[in-house]
């Protein structure tokens, strides 16, 4: 009697001494593998090891990898987090929403000018972007603003022709960022930055823009010395980030500016602060506007170039579509 | 002996407390809470609220419309998508479900149900980057056990008419 207690005794103590993960398995017993059959299929899956019998082997492409069930549980919760109040211009609908007009670059100065650069055109070729190119640019510019105050009459045909060249040259470098960074970098978007991302942004906080001039105690001044009447619109910002999103793209052009708006990586704290990423020039940078107040990184902005990028973030964060 | 008998509670301690933890674990976990739209059998939009639950089987939306509720339990590893029948107590399998990206649509058993869910798809997105980059309209069918059989993409789901 008493060896068998013992040898029950020491049975126990060596399921006791057992892993975690096994213990409650052996607790449990058939009844929760007959419960759930799935659970035995995953060991089963587990154990399998791809193909070849010695496991860890390098396994085949099968073309199928992508090829699941379209949808979810939707349980994972998403990086941006979950949202407590839908957003949305109508109710519920599967029908393709109709494309929002595409403002045309008319009466709104050189801030009005489309963003819409994100669509391939097969005239582009890839070439390394060069900081002389930038320096042409700039020089254009300039040239732009002093044919525009001394020959008002040519500055329509002059103008447009810059912004070919332009558009041309940031072309050229958005398909280099694009081929470098690859498809990965879109990958790890986050969820709501998608087709719909008005509605999906998954902060009900924040309000931005609906005004003719920008509320900042320092724009006026600071627009008049710049030479421009106003900013970006809503309408054309949020057009761009529609084209990024519809081309997986990461990124969209500010105008007067060489800062590109990383749009995934922007993050509102609170209802007036965003932060977000952005590339200037070939360097990323990480920024914290202050969209009420108007502030870039805690100062008001020195150019034209950073009003833009500050105007930008604070649309697409908090701005209405 | 003392020892053994010693040996003998904890074990019976182990096999008591694992499963009381277990069940611990499997009390539902509410994801979120969720005020939007939703509209019945193609119907016009009405206000209703959205609570998305974790449980061990799956995660259940339990769609507060008006007076009324319905309930769709959406399990992963398959996917399956159920209905909850009040009038029988069952989970009843779904026949279809659809998502439109651009819209934050989601819709189940063709019209029957709709709903603008931008939580559910945001989540849909990170959990299948592969499959959903560049999608706008994701549909789904199952057959008469619950499985997915088929699924389609945007234009490739005109095929289906």
């Amino acid at each position: 009697m008493n060896r068998t207690a013992q040898r029950v005794s020491l049975l126990l103590t060596g399921v006791l001494a057992l892993p975690s993960w096994i213990t409650p398995a052996l607790a449990l017993g058939g009844s929760a593998a007959g419960a759930n059959p799935s659970h035995g299929a995953a060991l089963l899956a587990r154990g399998g090891g791809g193909i070849g019998s010695g496991g860890g082997g390098r396994r085949g492409n099968s073309g199928f990898q992508s090829s699941g069930p379209g949808l979810s549980s939707g349980s994972n919760r998403p990086s941006g987090g979950w949202s407590s109040q839908s957003r949305s211009s109508s109710g519920p609908s599967l029908e393709r929403p109709r494309a929002a007009a595409q403002p045309r670059g008319s009466g709104l100065g050189s801030g009005s000018r489309d963003l819409n650069r994100n669509q391939p055109s097969g005239s582009r070729q890839t070439v390394n972007r060069q900081t002389s190119v930038r320096s042409d640019n700039l020089s254009q510019r300039s040239d732009v603003r002093m044919e525009r105050i001394d020959q008002r009459g040519d500055v329509r045909t002059t103008r447009i022709e810059n912004r070919t060249d332009r558009v041309e040259d940031r072309s050229r470098v958005r398909r280099d960022r694009v081929d470098s960074r690859g498809r990965n970098y879109w990958d790890s978007h986050p969820g709501w930055a998608r087709p719909g991302w008005g509605y999906a942004r998954p902060w009900n906080t924040g309000w931005y823009g609906g005004w003719s001039s920008p509320s900042w105690g320092w724009w006026g001044p600071r627009a008049t010395a710049w030479g421009v009447a106003s900013l970006t619109t809503a309408a054309v910002i949020n057009a761009a980030v529609n084209d990024a999103v519809n081309n997986q793209v990461t990124y969209i052009v500010i105008p007067n500016s060489n800062f590109e708006l990383m749009y995934g990586t922007i993050a509102p704290a609170g209802t007036d602060v965003v932060n977000f990423e952005a590339f200037m020039g070939e360097t990323r940078i990480t920024m914290r506007a202050d969209c009420r107040r108007g502030t870039l990184n805690g100062s008001t902005p020195n150019t034209i170039g950073e009003a833009e990028l500050m105007n930008a973030a604070c649309q697409v964060a908090f701005g209405s579509v | 002996m003392s020892i053994s008998i010693l040996l003998m509670l904890a074990a019976f301690a182990v096999g008591v407390v694992l499963p009381s933890a277990q069940a611990r674990t499997e009390a539902p976990e509410v994801l979120y809470t969720l005020q939007t739209s939703c509209s019945l059998a193609g119907g016009e939009p009405e206000p209703c609220v959205v609570e998305a639950t974790q449980t061990a089987e799956g995660t259940t939306y339990r769609h507060v419309i008006g007076g009324r509720v319905e309930t769709v339990r959406i399990s992963d590893a398959p996917v399956r998508m159920t209905l909850w029948d009040a009038g029988t107590k069952t989970w009843t399998p779904l026949s279809s479900a659809a998502a439109r990206f651009s819209t934050n649509t989601i819709c189940f058993n063709g019209r029957d149900l709709c709903v603008v869910n931008a939580n559910y798809l945001n989540s849909v997105r990170e959990d299948r980057p592969d499959a959903s980059a560049g999608r706008d309209l994701v549909q789904v069918r199952f057959d008469d056990s619950g499985r997915v059989h088929l699924t389609c993409y945007d234009d490739g789901c005109k095929e289906l008419r």
